[in-house]
């Protein structure tokens, strides 16, 4: 999608040829370059085509391999990879000579790569199957504030633990953390759609619709990655998707503001409380529970 | 060679390293699609939206619209040569209305002009009669009067209904979920140009080049191959230019193919938020049955949610909160229904989490009753439920039939307990709260368990699955 | 075409085109529409697309750009703007730096820049040149990168992606940054073409059909006005730039107070604090806002910096907003306001200015020409906003009050609500019951049951009718327990609530 998918892919492919990032060029998605693809959706950015990038890799290595190989007549198995270097038994060349060598000995140097996600299956008529390839957890403590006089509150400080496997690059997938969290506490909280009866949308600008703003993140933020995460199935460098799970964590806002309408003193109902907890919501519903208790 | 999963150093991977394009986003190089270089005779395009949410169109007249001075071409259902269909699969999106208008805001036809201003000027000289038809706005009227988009869908797993009855605690409730507008900073835009032959070349700020590629074939009447999709980056989707970018996208290169002259479509704010889906209101009923120690038996969910005037993604959508609907506890029984509502508003459309998030906090809301019930930190009632340990003799199996053999949320929870000082704070809080007449603050631990990403290939068997980089 | 020519004070002609200066390089822009904003011009006249297009209103802050001018003392002062509802013609004499014109030599970024990148502050990248361009205003300012005021410097700027975690730290780092020699050199050449630019003629710009006229001094200004009482009088820009944006309506002829020499202050007088028609936000805060650090508070969710810095206190006014954060405020105050026509002025209590909706006290040919805001009012004065959301939001409930006690006793009260009525309205029935009682809690808790005597208010998309009833009953309890010294934190206030995390 471009928060960091890009990136993540170059660090593969890097990764694969030992390569310094920069020597990775990101370009346009076109479908006159690669046909047939999947939206970039569900978080399955990384996860499909970072494999899909490191099989196109693993093609071009291979056959890079097997030609310096004949060419130095040694094994395939002899050449390596390594700092921008490829190791050819006795000799090195740099990157940019060994595929010089390789274009005038007619190598095909481009490839496409393909993944799909293997031991899945669904039956849409039964709703039963294996829909998912692996599961990712998570999971946050939210503190909030609550004025009873006027339905306003603010998150004072959120922890957050969550898995994303073994990260593929921590700062992007805390980025994701964190703004899916607030994401998510923005639509059960401030975030409000209105349609009036005839269903003429009434809240269609920022100025009636309101995302979170700088103030509205938690006070004290507090992210981690799981650091034994290490995603049991063969994915992608054992990572696991970030891109949707985080926003869920923001439901627990949504129960702090839930719990502090209980611990209104003397309430014994349960508030019953519906998203989003606008300040609205939360003062009318503490007031139906005052009224509920005289 | 050697293996990089292996013995060589994977130094670039697991590494916190800046993103690509940062150096251009904060110098202001990073190019969006309205911020490409265009020829000097491209045309702007603006939709012309219904007034209502649900009428009969009895007459058009775009006639002064035409005639303004500065409008190129307007363009109505008539104009398209292939397929009035901008739908995802279920064909049931036109890019033009046709003899009904469907939700409030809905295209209806588009004026192409030298510029958006000209554009703008000339719309409201259109002369469009309706005769309104009973709309059905929100989720109550769509259950009342039985509007669906399909019959109900069940996943149902053991034996609810008794273990519901059996159960020591029973209670019942409901929870209202609002929709979320995507907000996106960049809005839905499209460049399309026309090519030699029947070629033409769109940019747009989409989510799935694929689907543009082939829905503007389709609706141009052209084979895939004549179409090139190009996208360099979005400023932000979150599922919201999954398939809304089709209309842009489609009425864009319709206007190149019939002017042939570039032609540019950039929605607005308003446009935006008026013309697009977004995630799906939900009204979740539940029943639960449970024990003194919080163990749950039985759940019955109830999702009730808001679809908009066509599928657009709304099946899977549905599945996948249905999927999620007993988030990372290991409810043995447990039967999900899901109504599929069909109203007169914008279509919805994915939002990340995909419906997963309104079947976790339906479920969220269950834990938070239940532990309100029994007078205990919801914390409890949770690790009650959790799906087994995947060092665990035995796993756990989901509603819908998969085993969860990879949960390490206890490992989660009890790290998250220390690092975040639970107990301490806990109790402290509870003094503030006791102390505080108009002021309360409460914290709450809150696990989730999440899921990959498959929904689309279940669901949507004429995607392929492919995906590949040079 | 029927624009009357306008004379300059000195007799000579309007100048009929623009000077400022564009990232270091002084531009003459004439032949253009009146309503032309400079987003627009930016991207389509000079490809200079970094600025973007979020909303077109003022709210998302991805336009934002620095507008530079010098103060009397000669010193560069900046201000970050939307550029999306900034007209042309409000450029006259300035220097506007958008984000393609930060870099130094050899395209070195910026420390802002630099910052953004090394906090990982971006991540689909849309919004992050307003953000760059918010800090920047900061760092250039020093003013604004401290833990206690970096919300409030970024509070203009909406980012969707990250939770804007990253982007505080990278503005909190510039702190320790230290500033190039290559900008301070840029900034005394900056100073030099300013001053070559500077004039005090009136300009006015037209494309035959929309003009925009720039008036240097009073006498001109109301001239004008009086002459064509047709024509819109822009001040900031923040809501008559959405009329065009967002309303696509045809403004003949504007006419701009920003530049009018007499209208930029703000008099000290005995009796009164006078704010003219260019005074904007910013200003009027720094200067009030030492006095009462209730009305500071409130300003500081005006809007944002961005919305504070174009907008001016006598357009909120004039504007007529029930739903106005500042008139409960300076009604509560006691303040008047002056109108004027041609030399005729007059000058009435604020709150009898406005009738009812859309309708205020201001005959054809007469503009709001300043608001007098008592100088002593009382320690009891408070302001009270509800919205949605903390920053960049409209008050669905705003009160303004104020109170006088003697000897235990209410002895006069001035409780204002907006939100609550077609017009911002007092709260008589609350005021009445207020007087002679006893300065306590109960007092206001039973003053506030007339609120619904006051008010029957209408349900919209910021509040029910219900809810503002009930939030306004509250307010005024809130009231008072915070002046008989109950502990009832605002949880608007940052540092207030810091203390609140455990």
């Amino acid at each position: 999608m471009g928060q960091g998918l890009n990136t993540k892919i170059a660090q593969i492919v890097a990764n694969e040829f030992q390569l310094p990032l920069d020597a990775i060029k990101i370009t346009a998605t076109s479908t006159g370059k690669v046909p047939n693809t999947s939206a970039t959706a569900a978080s399955s950015g990384s996860d499909l085509n970072g494999m899909a990038a490191k099989n196109a890799a693993e093609k071009i290595k291979s056959r890079m391999a097997e030609y310096l190989a004949a060419e130095a007549q040694i094994k395939p198995e002899a050449i390596a990879f390594e700092d921008g270097m490829v190791i050819v038994g006795a000799n090195s060349y740099d990157f940019a000579e060994a595929v010089r060598r390789c274009y005038m000995g007619r190598i095909s140097l481009s490839a496409t790569g393909f993944y799909s996600t293997p031991k899945v299956h669904w039956d849409p008529k039964t709703f039963k199957g294996r829909p998912f390839y692996y599961f990712a957890y998570g999971a946050a403590c939210s503190e909030v504030a609550l004025d009873l006089l006027t339905g306003e509150n603010r998150i004072l400080r959120a922890d957050i633990l969550h898995d994303v496997g073994k990260s593929l690059n921590p700062a992007i997938d805390i980025g994701q953390i964190e703004g899916g969290y607030v994401q998510g506490a923005g639509w059960l909280t401030t975030e409000e759609l209105v349609w009036d009866s005839k269903g003429k949308l009434l809240t269609h600008a920022p100025s009636t619709y309101k995302i979170p703003a700088c103030s509205d993140r938690p006070l004290d933020f507090r992210v981690q990655l799981f650091s034994e995460g290490e995603n049991c199935e063969d994915t992608i460098h054992r990572s696991k998707a970030v891109g949707e799970p985080p926003l869920m964590l923001g439901t627990s806002v949504l129960m702090a503001l839930s719990h502090a309408l209980q611990s209104v003193n003397g309430s014994s109902s349960y508030p019953n409380l519906n998203a989003p907890a606008t300040p609205e919501r939360l003062l009318m519903q503490s007031v139906g529970l005052d009224q509920a208790n005289v | 060679m050697k293996d990089t999963d292996g013995s060589a150093k994977e130094g670039i991977v697991h590494k916190a390293i800046r993103h690509d394009s940062a150096h251009k986003h904060v110098s202001g190089a990073a190019k969006y699609v309205d911020d490409i270089a265009v020829p000097p005779n491209t045309l702007e395009i603006l939709l012309g939206q219904s007034k209502f949410a649900h009428a009969k169109i009895l007459s058009m007249d775009l006639s002064q619209v035409e005639n303004f001075p500065g409008v190129i071409k307007v363009l109505t259902a008539a104009d398209i040569p292939g397929t009035n269909d901008c739908s995802p699969f279920a064909g049931d999106d036109p890019i033009f209305a046709e003899n009904v208008v469907s939700y409030l805001g809905q295209s209806v036809f588009a004026v192409v002009a030298e510029d958006i201003k000209t554009a703008r000027n000339a719309i409201e000289l259109a002369e469009i009669k309706y005769e309104e038809l009973p709309a059905v706005i929100n989720i109550d009227q769509a259950l009342e009067t039985g509007n669906v988009l399909g019959p109900p869908a069940v996943i149902e797993c053991g034996k609810v209904d008794q273990a519901l009855a059996k159960s020591k605690n029973k209670l019942e409730g409901k929870i209202i979920l609002g929709g979320q507008e995507h907000f996106y900073l960049e809005g839905q835009a499209a460049f399309a140009i026309a090519g030699e032959d029947t070629d033409i070349v769109v940019h747009c700020s989409t989510q799935h080049p694929t689907e543009i590629q082939h829905k503007v074939a389709m609706a141009l009447g052209l084979s895939n191959h004549d179409v090139t999709v190009i996208t360099r980056r979005m400023g932000g989707g979150f599922g919201g230019k999954e398939s809304q970018g089709n209309l842009p996208a489609i009425v864009a290169a319709l206007a190149a193919k019939l002017t042939g002259r570039p032609a540019k479509l950039i929605y607005d704010r308003d446009d935006d938020f008026i013309l697009t889906g977004k995630r799906h209101d939900f009204q979740i009923s539940y029943k639960v049955g449970f024990e003194d120690n919080g163990l749950i038996n039985s759940v019955i969910v109830d999702q009730a949610m808001r679809c908009g005037m066509s599928w657009d993604l709304s099946e899977a959508i549905a599945a996948r909160a249905m999927c999620h609907a007993e988030n990372s506890y290991f409810i043995k029984n447990m039967r999900i229904t899901s109504h599929r509502l069909k109203t007169n508003t914008q279509s919805n459309t994915a939002f990340r989490g995909f419906g997963g998030p309104q079947g976790i906090v339906g479920m969220e809301r269950v834990i938070d009753h239940v532990a309100h019930h029994l007078n205990v930190d919801p914390l409890l009632v949770r690790e009650r439920n959790f799906y087994p340990h995947k060092t665990s003799a035995t796993h756990g199996i989901t509603p819908y039939g998969q085993t969860v053999h990879d949960c390490i949320i206890q490992d989660i929870i009890s790290e998250l307990k220390k690092t975040s000082d639970y107990a301490d704070r806990r109790k402290d809080i509870e003094k503030f709260n006791k102390n505080s007449e108009f002021f309360k603050t409460r914290d709450f631990s809150y696990s989730c368990k999440v899921w990959d990403f498959l929904q689309c290939k279940l669901f949507k068997p004429s995607r392929c699955t492919a995906t590949c980089l040079q | 075409m029927d624009t009357l020519p306008i004379v300059g004070a000195d007799g000579g002609d309007v100048r009929n085109y623009l000077t400022f200066i564009l990232n270091g390089k002084t531009q003459r822009v004439d032949n253009i529409a009146g309503d032309m904003t400079l987003l627009k011009w930016l991207r389509n006249q000079k490809s200079l697309v970094g600025s973007k297009e979020g909303c077109a209103e003022g709210d998302c802050g991805a336009c934002t750009v620095a507008i530079v001018k010098t103060d009397d003392t000669g010193n560069l002062t900046w201000r970050s703007v939307n550029a999306c509802i900034v007209f042309m013609g409000m450029l006259e004499g300035c220097a506007v730096i958008t984000v393609e014109g930060l870099n130094g030599p050899d395209s070195e970024l910026h420390p802002c820049q630099k910052a953004l990148i090394d906090f990982h502050g971006s991540q689909c990248g849309f919004c992050t040149p307003g953000f760059v361009m918010s800090l920047f205003t900061a760092w250039s300012n020093k003013h604004g990168l401290m833990a206690e005021d970096i919300d409030d410097t970024l509070a203009g700027n909406l980012c969707r992606c990250t939770g804007y975690r990253p982007i505080v730290e990278a503005g909190l780092s510039l702190k320790n940054a230290k500033q190039p020699q290559w900008e301070l050199d840029r900034n005394e050449i900056l100073k030099k073409e300013l001053l070559k630019i500077k004039s005090s003629e009136p300009v006015e710009i037209t494309n035959g059909k929309n003009s925009f006229s720039v008036p240097t001094n009073y006498e001109d200004f109301s001239t004008t006005y009086a002459d064509q009482p047709s024509s819109t009088i822009v001040s900031g820009a923040t809501d008559i730039g959405l009329w065009v944006t967002k309303q696509n309506r045809n403004l003949s002829n504007m006419i701009w107070t920003g530049r009018v020499k007499e209208f930029s202050k703000i008099d000290q007088q005995e009796d009164f604090i006078i704010i003219r028609p260019a005074v904007t936000h910013q200003e009027a805060m720094e200067k009030l806002g030492s006095k009462w650090p209730t009305i500071n508070a409130l300003w500081k969710r005006f809007g944002s910096v961005q919305v504070r810095n174009s907008g001016t206190v006598c357009g909120n006014l004039a504007n007529g907003s029930p739903i106005g954060d500042l008139p409960p405020a300076l009604i509560a105050l006691g303040s008047l306001i002056e109108l004027t026509n041609r030399n005729k002025k007059r000058k009435l209590p604020l709150e009898e200015f406005f009738i009812e909706y859309g309708r205020q006290d201001r005959h054809s040919g007469e503009y709001v020409s300043g608001v007098f805001v008592p100088n002593k009012s009382g320690n009891n004065f408070r302001c009270y906003k509800l919205s949605k959301r903390f920053d960049q939001d409209i008050s669905a409930v705003m009160m303004g009050a104020n109170l006088s006690v003697e000897k235990t006793k209410i002895t006069k009260a001035t409780i204002c609500f907006g939100g609550m009525a077609g017009t911002p309205k007092r709260a008589t029935e609350v005021e009445k019951a207020l007087l002679d009682q006893p300065f306590e809690p109960q007092s206001f808790i039973k003053a506030s049951k007339n609120i619904n005597k006051d008010f029957d208010p209408l349900t919209d998309v910021r509040g029910s009718a219900d809810y503002r009833r009930k939030a306004a009953q509250n307010l005024v309890m809130k009231y008072g327990y915070e002046l008989t010294g109950s502990f009832v934190p605002n949880l608007a206030d940052r540092n207030q609530v810091e203390n609140l995390v455990s």
